[in-house]
């Protein structure tokens, strides 16, 4: 057991929850075009151009300005630090995930061990036989 | 900020980014279209080749055919938009091996076995057997 709470890892840059999604749309992807991250993000290009933006600045996407014919074409990629940060964070959040899965089996489990452990005035009224 | 997070949230936050993930992965697996449609198109090639006599009669129909479907394709890869990851190393692959197969199969048909469907159907399948399960793997890439 590391003894450090998942919360810790998490990367502040993607705790938001916009910028998340654009990380984890860009993983295992070569490169993707705006529109069709901006489909699947389910925001305004204004939006996607401020948190990718963002991301840019720290490093985690890169961003490409061409064209096809004549109408310009930006594509959007993750970069090898993004993507190390997007997965050290979806780790996190599966282990904050599977927290309260795992919380109330052992609080069963406390239940049940301390109701086979007799107080120690219960102790004192059994009997003899089993001193 | 982090503190905050809850489980629930957590579990929230995962299915959001999953969701957003398989949306543009989806529109990536246009590669297997692509290998695909090579990989029949090496095998409709090798049965022309070697089953019809276009190649003597009509010389200019098969490079005609084989530049349509080049120019088609590149059409098509150029309307893209999402690239997977690797794709410049795996492409390649199957072309080569099915490049080379090809290559195999005519110059061994059309010496000893031209006209005769026992040779040239099993080579059909051969030739465009690595681009088509180029394809499948792609596809559930």
């Amino acid at each position: 057991m590391s003894g450090q709470h998942p919360r810790h890892r998490l990367d502040d840059l993607l705790t938001n929850g916009v910028r998340l999604s654009l990380v984890a749309a860009l993983d295992g992807l070569d490169k993707a075009e705006f529109a069709l991250v901006r489909d699947a993000v389910e925001v305004s290009d204004s939006e996607l151009s401020k948190q990718v933006a963002t991301l840019e600045a720290a490093g985690y996407v890169r961003v490409d300005k061409g064209k096809v014919g004549r109408r310009p074409r930006t594509w959007l990629s993750i970069t090898a630090g993004g993507a190390s940060a997007y997965r050290m964070h979806l780790k996190a959040l599966r282990d904050i995930a599977a927290q309260d899965i795992a919380a109330p089996a052992s609080a069963e489990t406390a239940e049940s061990l301390t109701s086979e452990v007799p107080s120690p005035e219960a102790r004192e009224t059994l009997p003899a036989a089993d001193k | 900020m982090n503190n905050e997070i809850t489980p629930s949230d957590a579990r929230s936050a995962i299915g959001a980014a999953e969701s957003a993930a398989a949306r543009t992965r989806r529109s990536a697996r246009w590669v297997a279209t692509y290998i695909g449609v090579f990989g029949a198109g090496f095998a409709a090639m090798t049965l022309l080749l070697g089953l019809t006599s276009l190649n003597t009669n009509i010389p200019a129909v098969l490079p005609t055919l084989w530049g349509g479907l080049i120019v088609v394709m590149l059409v098509f890869v150029h309307r893209q938009r999402a690239i997977a990851s690797g794709l410049g190393r795996r492409v390649p692959f199957y072309f080569i091996a099915s490049g080379l197969l090809y290559a195999v199969a005519l110059v061994v048909g059309i010496t000893r076995f031209k006209g005769e469907p026992a040779y040239w159907i099993p080579a059909a399948i051969i030739v465009g057997a690595p681009m088509i399960v180029g394809a499948w793997r792609e596809s559930r890439a």
